[in-house]
């Protein structure tokens, strides 16, 4: 947690120096459009974070913290840019000079520097959130769902539940992959083991008929049983030797060979599956195209906020007609993305009947050495490489595409030397002299035995398989029912508190409003209540300022979620501009009422928000900086309000026509504010151009009502501490009114045609005399109060002249 | 980790031990990887699980 005690700013963005005390309370930042308020936030920005949000990210390309963060004038020189905050650790009370340089951004230093004051900029440096423009928060709103869950679960932090979801189901799906071959080479083995025995089923009886024919010829003990430990050719090197072959097996490996060759109905028709549906993707090629876009549309669909592509940069004339055209590209590639799948499953049966025809060539093979037909066993191999290598090639959509003609032809392409010589390698076998019956037995349990152990190291292989994936399930299952557990609550939580802030704002026409947030597959479905018509996206019906609004309402619900009591300082940049008076009025209420601990900084081009804010009480008289305009070489021209006549003062020595400037500006500004606050009536303008000399008279003679009033009010309750009172105020009125009348032929110069800047220092002297002891009429007497005074009641029915602090305090009604 | 990522990760840590599904050891290996500030790849939680699940195999 952090709070702003003073703000440093030197050759920074379109600032040249700056110095604002926000004193660690609620401050504003005023202005017109251009005047440098912005940069304020984004040198604020840059002390907590080292970055500048609005100089990263999307739609900032070529600009750059580095190159652009220094002022245009000193853009050579980074390391003249730099701001230092004095900072407060609200939790312990420390306080430190915070100082960052734009040449060095990710190095801080603290003055002083201590482990609590360290941790704490760290904290910030990891909270970018705390700094919030409208963009940003209208993005929580308008963002297409799997945006919105993107946005969402940065700010909360949430980011790497997502990563970890989607690392548990990539080492799932790998794991899945290793079981599904498993299973293929335990099937490929028993293939093997059956054909060796020549049995159909490998069933213990079955299994100990055969092999116990062999051991009893040589005379070794018969098995009982045949498990998968079972060694059976244990004994065998124990018998009479013999340089023994099995014929038979042999002539059934090479005759398994060739029945596959001849035919092999299940790679046929799943070949034909997988040339058909390859068939489909190259008649169209917008399918192709589809496929190829679909990842890249994914991931730019979330991406547009703004009418530019965030893929290849493209302007288009509406975000909204960008975001269509993405959605009806990925709604073709559907149907893409159903054949790929179809595609992929075609080809992973074709791969396992490869896979097959492979462990039929590697049994066959040794026999082409065992009759000197080394030319065979090398054509074997190179065919079973072509066919591993195939194979490969089946496995990616880019690859296999480049496959298809063989599929077509001929996939197997088994080798024109093989296709005669498996019918002489037949032969070669059928011709080797019969072994004694004794070598037949040996080499058949040999075999049976080499064969059995292959048999139970793949079933072993499919056991670890098949645990590993049960392990794996079990793992993502678990992550996945825990992360949605604790996100349904977090998100009814965050649902709940934004409703409840959104009615405070809009209480008078929604006062039953109700949001909805949905997550769903790394989406994040939000609707809210219209007019209890029914759940629609924000977009939908609700106006922009009503959006803004929801914007602020669910950036508020959630930092407060995801900060809780270390949320004290949050910096607002413009960011209800489309919100009407009413609803900012409230909005000044929810910040005071629910955050009472926060520092908001808040920046505005909008003068009536602006009081709104004084007024309401959330933030101070003095707690405000007001640019009056900007330049490229002197930066934001500014004015606070605590120091004003004290800068008139100095002006007066040396620049009359620019203590003229602020006189007038700042004297418009609290006219208004007084007006305000007395209620006083000034004739209506719809673009808020009110001038000083709508308000002079105006606040003059309501004063004088009021005070009337006091008067007549004390008199009736026949109490005479309140008549001093009222006298002494009256007193003080005829006195500021005096002097202002004195000098009202340059007052009406200044209200009438701008003619102060003119005046010598002699002559503007006592008109600044006098405009002062006019604003001190509608100050408490306390110089620690920072409020004007003030009527409670409705007009016609006044009750009260107050200040903030209560050293003022009248009473305005009648016994 | 911080905040409800580290809420979570321990409920998921402790669902697992609870549940007997899963290996202690996967259990360990995998609170040891996935609490990592580099996220670890695929491959090694997937060397993780067969590590640790079923019987070694000869």
């Amino acid at each position: 947690m952090i709070q702003l005690l003073t703000i440093r700013i030197d050759e920074f963005r379109g600032i040249r120096e700056l110095d604002l005390a926000p004193d660690g309370k609620s401050f504003i930042v005023l202005g017109p459009n251009g005047s440098g308020k912005s940069g304020v936030v984004d040198a604020i920005d840059f002390a907590l974070t080292g970055n500048v949000a609005r100089l990263s990210g999307e739609g900032t390309g070529g600009v750059s913290l580095a190159k652009h963060g220094p002022h245009v004038h000193r853009r050579d020189d980074p390391a003249a840019a730099k701001v230092t905050l004095t900072i407060r650790h609200p939790a312990t009370g420390q306080t430190a000079a915070l100082t960052r340089c734009v040449k060095t951004p990710d190095l801080f230093t603290l003055d002083p520097e201590t482990a609590e004051m360290v941790e704490a900029v760290e904290w910030a440096v990891s909270h970018p959130e705390l700094t919030l423009s409208r963009r940003e928060v209208i993005k929580y709103v308008n963002a297409e769902p799997g945006k919105r869950a993107q946005e969402v679960q940065a700010l909360l932090k949430l980011d790497r539940i997502d990563e970890t979801r989607r690392l548990l189901r990539s080492a799932l799906s790998k794991i899945s992959a290793e079981l599904k071959a498993s299973r293929t080479s335990v099937g490929n083995a028993e293939d093997a083991v059956r054909r060796h025995l020549d049995l159909t089923e490998l069933l213990s009886e079955q299994m100990c008929a055969a092999v116990n024919a062999h051991r009893g010829t040589l005379g070794l003990e018969l098995l009982e049983a045949v498990s998968p430990d079972t060694k059976l050719a244990e004994g065998v090197q124990g018998a009479p030797a013999g340089g023994g072959y099995d014929k038979a097996s042999a002539l059934r490996d090479v005759d398994a060979l060739s029945a596959y060759i001849a035919e092999h109905g299940g790679l046929s028709a799943a070949v034909e599956d997988l040339t058909a549906a390859l068939g489909l993707l190259e008649a169209d090629p917008t399918i192709l195209d589809a496929l190829k876009h679909r990842h890249l549309v994914e991931v730019g669909l979330p991406l547009v906020s703004e009418a530019v592509c965030p893929l290849c940069d493209q302007p288009w004339q509406d975000a909204g007609d960008l975001r269509a055209h993405l959605e009806g590209k990925l709604a073709r590639s559907e149907v893409a993305a159903s054949l790929e799948e179809r595609i992929k499953k075609s080809a992973g049966e074709v791969v396992e009947e490869l896979q097959r025809v492979r462990g039929l060539i590697q049994t066959a093979q040794p026999h082409a050495i065992t009759v000197e037909r080394r030319g065979d066993h090398a054509a074997l191999h190179d065919w079973s490489s072509d066919l591993s290598a195939f194979e490969a090639n089946l496995g990616s959509l880019e690859t296999l595409r480049n496959e298809a003609s063989r599929l077509e032809t001929d996939p197997l392409q088994v080798p024109a030397a093989l296709k005669n010589a498996l019918g002489e390698l037949r032969s070669a076998i059928e011709a080797l002299l019969d072994q004694s019956t004794a070598d037949d037995a040996r080499t058949a349990l040999t075999i049976a035995e080499e064969r059995w152990t292959q048999l139970r190291q793949a079933r072993a292989a499919k056991a670890k398989s098949t645990a590993a994936y049960a392990t794996a399930e079990a793992v993502y299952r678990a992550y996945n029912e825990v992360a949605d557990k604790a996100l349904t609550e977090l998100y009814e939580t965050v649902e709940s508190k934004f409703g409840d802030y959104y009615r405070r704002i809009n209480a008078d026409d929604e006062s039953a409003f109700t949001a909805g947030l949905s997550p769903s597959a790394g989406k994040l479905d939000l609707e809210v209540d219209f007019y209890g018509l029914g759940m629609f996206p924000p977009m939908a019906y609700h106006s922009e300022g009503h959006q803004d609004g929801m914007g602020v309402c669910l950036y508020l619900a959630l930092i407060d979620q995801v900060l809780g009591n270390d949320f004290r300082l949050a910096v607002m940049d413009d960011v209800v501009t489309s919100v009407d008076t009413n609803h900012r009025r409230q909005f000044c209420n929810l910040l005071k009422e629910v955050f009472p601990e926060v520092q908001f900084i808040i920046t505005t081009h909008d003068e009536v928000w602006a009081r709104q804010m004084q007024s309401s009480g959330l933030v101070d008289r003095h707690s405000l900086a007001r640019f009056h305009g900007w330049s490229v070489d002197g930066g934001p021209l500014y004015g606070s309000v605590g120091d004003f006549w004290e800068k008139i003062d100095a002006d007066l020595d040396d620049d009359v026509p620019g203590a003229a400037h602020k006189l007038r500006r700042n004297l418009e500004a609290s006219m208004a504010e007084i007006a305000a606050g007395l209620q006083a009536r000034v004739t209506y303008r719809p673009d808020n151009s009110h001038d000083l000399s709508m308000f002079f008279n105006s606040v003059k003679g309501r004063h004088g009502d009021l005070l009337k009033k006091a008067a007549s009010s004390a008199s009736s309750w026949n109490n005479n501490d309140a008549k001093q009172q009222v006298d002494a105020l009256k007193a003080e009125r005829t006195q500021a009114i005096l002097a202002q009348d004195g000098e009202n032929w340059a007052i009406n110069a200044l209200v009438h045609s701008n003619d102060w800047a003119a005046m010598s220092k002699a002559d503007f002297e006592p008109v600044v005399e006098a405009c002062k002891q006019f604003t001190e009429l509608f100050s408490c007497s306390n110089p620690d109060c920072d409020s004007w005074i003030y009527v409670v009641g409705m007009p016609g029915s006044e009750e009260a002249l107050r200040c903030s602090c209560g050293t003022l305090n009248i009473n305005l009604r009648r016994k | 980790m911080a905040g409800i990522e580290a809420n979570v990760f321990e409920s998921f840590l402790e669902h697992l031990t609870a549940s007997g599904d899963v290996p202690e050891q996967v259990t360990e290996k995998l609170s040891s990887a996935l609490a990592q500030e580099k996220f670890p790849k695929a491959d090694e939680i997937a060397e993780i699980y067969r590590e640790g699940s079923g019987d070694p195999v000869a």
